[in-house]
């Protein structure tokens, strides 16, 4: 099938029907047979695919992730990466401090069970509120 | 007082045959109908196939007009369908679009896109099946089978819109399949 580039835009993909349409004449492509088109449509953000040596690759794209924007929002899923974590696993620490106060012996034997849990928690403790 | 005027027989038929070579000269020309330019009045035709955004001219009565109902983009319907995982997954979605199209977004000649695509966790760019001239609203219709839990619910998953693509973040650490639905002009 073909795939649709654009030479004056770093060769980059043009996946929009639309726009093929429009502008066909100006746009050059590539044939290529038992490719997943549709996947074509998602990219990392930040990244773009482009055509290189008769390939499509994804490449990073610089103009996008120069901006304030793509570096707030990479903060922003750090933050929530580390909050989820410790969000969805508070129920360790619940547990472990009720097993604390009735059986010292059960308490030992699930801190031990729940060690890098509790290690993970520690260190994405440290990273949130070195973003926040 | 009229004239009167004595015309000889042979007078007579000459010009009975000049009428006649005149009437056979007529019915013998052929008028070619130019074709209407922008500058000039012509003709057209009718009967132009109609497809995606460009409609046919149709007539009624003798009387020219373009159906502009809203296009839907069935392919990426069938798409959704043939993505899904779940049994109500394509219906949900494509009852909450039909509705929308049919009461809303048609009487404003918005366009509304469908699209299903799957993505991972982090931050994805989806590159819109049709351009927008402004940058349209997107919305989340399903998350396939992982919507995220009330935990995620406070934070907004469409991180930015441009007029050719959005920025969707997924706190879901396996690939799903979303839904969107993109309204906008």
């Amino acid at each position: 099938m073909k795939i649709y580039y654009d030479k004056n835009n770093d060769n980059e993909l043009v996946l929009c029907e639309d726009i093929i349409e429009n502008k066909k004449d100006e746009l050059s492509f590539i044939e290529l047979d038992n490719i997943d088109y549709d996947s074509l449509f998602v990219c990392k953000y930040g990244y773009r695919y482009v055509v290189e040596n008769g390939k499509i690759v994804l490449k990073e794209n610089t103009t996008i992730t120069s901006t304030q924007e793509y570096k707030d929002l990479q903060k922003q899923i750090d933050i929530d990466t580390y909050q989820n974590y410790l969000n969805s696993t508070d129920y360790v620490i619940a547990k472990l401090n009720e097993l604390r106060l009735d059986d010292e012996e059960e308490y030992q034997k699930e801190l031990e069970n729940y060690k890098e849990v509790l290690e993970k928690r520690k260190e994405y403790r440290k990273l949130l509120n070195s973003l926040k | 007082m009229a004239t009167k005027v004595v015309y000889t027989k042979t007078k007579v038929d000459s010009l009975v045959s000049e009428l006649n070579t005149k009437i056979n000269n007529i019915s013998n020309s052929t008028y070619t109908l130019p074709v209407a330019t922008s500058s000039a009045l012509g003709g057209v035709k009718i009967g132009y196939s109609s497809s995606r955004w460009n409609r046919a001219v149709q007539l009624s009565n003798n009387q020219m007009y373009v159906n502009v109902s809203l296009y839907i983009d069935e392919h990426a319907v069938n798409g959704q369908i043939s993505n899904s995982t779940s049994t109500d997954y394509p219906a949900t979605s494509n009852y909450f679009y039909r509705n929308f199209v049919n009461e809303y977004a048609s009487s404003y000649s918005m366009k509304v896109l469908v699209q299903s695509q799957q993505i991972s966790k982090g931050a994805n760019t989806i590159t819109f099946k049709k351009s927008f001239s402004y940058r349209p609203a997107v919305f989340i219709t399903e998350w396939g089978n992982n919507q995220p839990s009330a935990a995620y619910s406070s934070a907004s998953y469409v991180k930015y819109t441009t007029t050719s693509n959005c920025t969707i973040y997924s706190p879901i650490d396996e690939k799903i399949y979303i839904s969107i639905l993109v309204i906008g002009y």
